[in-house]
């Protein structure tokens, strides 16, 4: 099968990648195949680094059959520019408060690279990353979906998700008196 | 589609714990599957003041219905703590098994600045605690039923008054928690009943047994000693009185140390650091009683491989002392600075004092790598006068690299010396030493 013919980045550091031999190809659950930086994918992903102590990779492509192309592009992507960036001073550095301790603020490229990811895009990676078990990539994913959350009203929130409202008219009451604090925008 | 709704319930709960806790309450409102969903939800934490996200309403919603243990609390209050049920928020805390937690009194108001509000007592009730910081309050008296904080490892004390007793209060505080292993006081006062004793203080001892990073800032003798600490590593004390004699037996073992010598400073007759490896100092050369204290100390640490000073200049010359080789030479030359490898001078003005001490470490350091000289912003002597001066004394040990810097303060008021009361280039000295040292004095894991 051919190699897919990855875009923009993610198909310039393949090429270099290639060439020091330092890679791993994932294949896609319809098939196409992405390759990505071993070092990368064995820091930021538990269950490739698993695969890749445990010999369980196939040169031929490793079966990803829960992800689908994009969201394994994607995956792959955020590996190889992971690869390539320096982390911040903010990233070594110690917090004096334990609040924002155990998770880290996310990078100004990670904020990029998931703020132009369409909604559907974004939960992909969100599975995909859960499945692969990228603790980093789901700190950048969840603080985005958290960020969109943010400050909002129930029905802002319902909207923006499309959630759907099943609560009766009875019951929506009862949560407003047990939490009128948090309904004052509704 | 509801992509959100279909995430699997741990990716809701790594969601809602980057909430803040009023918004993940608020989740109650979308739908059903929602609607208890923060309450079982591991791992939220109480955040509240910090900014205005949280209303006191929230905290009450999430303390009464939340089902889980709370590791994580750090409560900021304001202006007004008396409209806040802190007391009943500790309570609930404590029985949701609290073993963070931040207090912290904070008014916007700088003139209330001065009333401190008591801690309630219900905070002694939180026993699973392992870090605690309080700041800006008065500790009050501990009750009969405070059976001590038997996992407590970090404790911090910022800024705090123990109010009648408080010598027993703050001794017992130490003593009933015996595993901690760091901790730091800033500026703790104690007041008794009579406010004017004049400083009659009744003797006390921080005994910690487990103890390994010790911060002790204090402008006040409270008749505190340190009795002697078996696991101590690390040591960071600016005590301005005659408390850091009586502070210094305790530390024998520490490996990393860094204080202040003030001019009310007399050390004479110290133990041996035989462990001590980084010593960083803050004080002057000119006064005989500080030279003479920072020689007691530098001849009792034979082990000694990094030595920082941090000279503090003085505006206008009250020097009592002129170094030179005799005096020097007068301390005893066995032993002092056989181990040294690297000695940092900050803040130089290239005095004679100053070049003289140069010239007395370069003498009788075998094994010296690296001497680095930072010259003050304000010194008439240019950087290559220092170093030419420097590059004539003999070297005992002739790879000893001379390095001559500009010193660049980050303050433009750091002439202000520490003895003046400036607080300042207090801190920016133990964060340089914190980073010489590599201290782990603050980081919480």
């Amino acid at each position: 099968m051919e190699v897919d013919k990855g875009k923009g980045e993610a198909e310039e550091t393949r090429k270099v990648a290639e060439a020091d031999r330092d890679t791993v190809t994932l294949k896609s659950s319809d098939g196409k195949l992405f390759e990505v930086s071993k070092e990368a994918a064995a820091r930021l992903s538990t269950v490739l680094a698993g695969m890749i102590a445990g010999g369980s990779i196939d040169d031929n492509g490793t079966d990803l059959k829960q992800i689908g192309s994009e969201a394994l592009e994607n995956v792959v992507d955020y590996c190889n520019k992971h690869a390539n960036s320096i982390p911040s001073a903010a990233l070594i550095s110690s917090s004096i408060s334990f609040n924002t301790a155990p998770f880290k603020e996310p990078e100004e490229w990670e904020r990029k690279f998931v703020d132009r990811l369409s909604h559907d895009a974004l939960f992909d990676l969100v599975e995909a990353a859960n499945f692969l078990g990228m603790e980093r990539l789901l700190d950048v994913t969840c603080h985005k979906i958290s960020e969109m959350m943010k400050g909002k009203s129930p029905d802002q929130i319902r909207e923006v998700f499309n959630i759907k409202n099943d609560y009766t008219k009875e019951e929506l009451e009862e949560i407003r008196q047990e939490l009128a604090w948090a309904f004052y925008d509704d | 589609m509801d992509h959100l709704s279909s995430l699997p319930v741990e990716m809701h709960e790594e969601i809602l714990r980057r909430l803040p806790l009023e918004d993940a309450i608020r989740t109650s409102g979308l739908a059903n599957s929602w609607r208890y969903r923060w309450a079982r939800c591991p791992g939220l934490k109480l955040v509240f003041g910090e900014d205005d996200s949280t209303t006191a309403a929230a905290v009450d919603a999430f303390l009464a219905r939340y089902t889980c243990n709370v590791s994580h609390a750090q409560i900021e209050l304001g202006d007004e703590p008396h409209t806040i049920d802190i007391d009943g928020w500790l309570r609930a805390l404590a029985a949701k098994a609290i073993r963070y937690l931040v207090l912290r009194f904070m008014p916007s108001d700088s003139s209330l600045l001065r009333i401190m509000p008591l801690a309630p007592a219900s905070l002694f009730s939180c026993s699973q605690l392992t870090s605690l910081v309080l700041e800006r309050c008065n500790i009050p008296a501990l009750p009969p039923s405070f059976n001590g904080f038997p996992s407590l490892e970090t404790l911090q004390l910022d800024v705090v008054n123990f109010a009648e007793n408080g010598e027993k209060t703050f001794e017992a505080l130490i003593a009933k928690s015996p595993l901690l292993r760091s901790l730091n006081c800033q500026y703790p006062s104690i007041s008794g009943d009579d406010d004017d004793n004049g400083g009659n203080y009744c003797e006390w001892t921080i005994r910690a047994p487990n103890l390994k990073l010790l911060s002790f800032w204090a402008w006040e003798d409270y008749g505190w000693r340190v009795y002697d600490l078996p696991q101590i590593e690390e040591a960071c004390v600016h005590l301005t009185g005659p408390d850091l004699a009586r502070f210094l037996p305790g530390m024998t073992r520490v490996k990393g140390l860094c204080m202040v010598i003030t001019v009310d400073t007399i050390l004479e007759q110290l133990p041996y650091f035989m462990y001590l490896k980084d010593l960083a100092l803050h004080t002057l050369l000119t006064k005989s009683s500080q030279v003479l204290s920072m020689l007691c100390i530098l001849r009792n640490a034979p082990n000694l491989e990094n030595l920082h000073i941090m000279l503090v200049q003085e505006q206008e010359d009250t020097g009592d002392i002129e170094v030179n080789m005799g005096l020097l030479d007068a301390q005893g030359t066995v032993g002092f600075f056989s181990r040294l490898k690297s000695f940092q001078l900050y803040d130089s003005m290239g005095h004679k004092n100053e070049m003289c001490f140069i010239e007395f470490v370069m003498s009788k350091a075998t094994i010296l790598q690296e001497i680095e000289i930072y010259i003050h912003e304000y010194s008439s002597k240019s950087m290559e006068d220092v170093y030419d001066e420097s590059s004539q004394y003999k070297r005992a040990s002739p790879h000893a690299e001379i390095i001559v810097n500009r010193y660049v303060p980050l303050f433009a008021d750091y002439f202000i010396s520490i003895v003046s009361g400036c607080t300042n280039d207090i801190f920016i000295f133990q964060r340089r030493i914190r980073c010489t040292l590599q201290s782990l004095m603050y980081v919480y894991t």
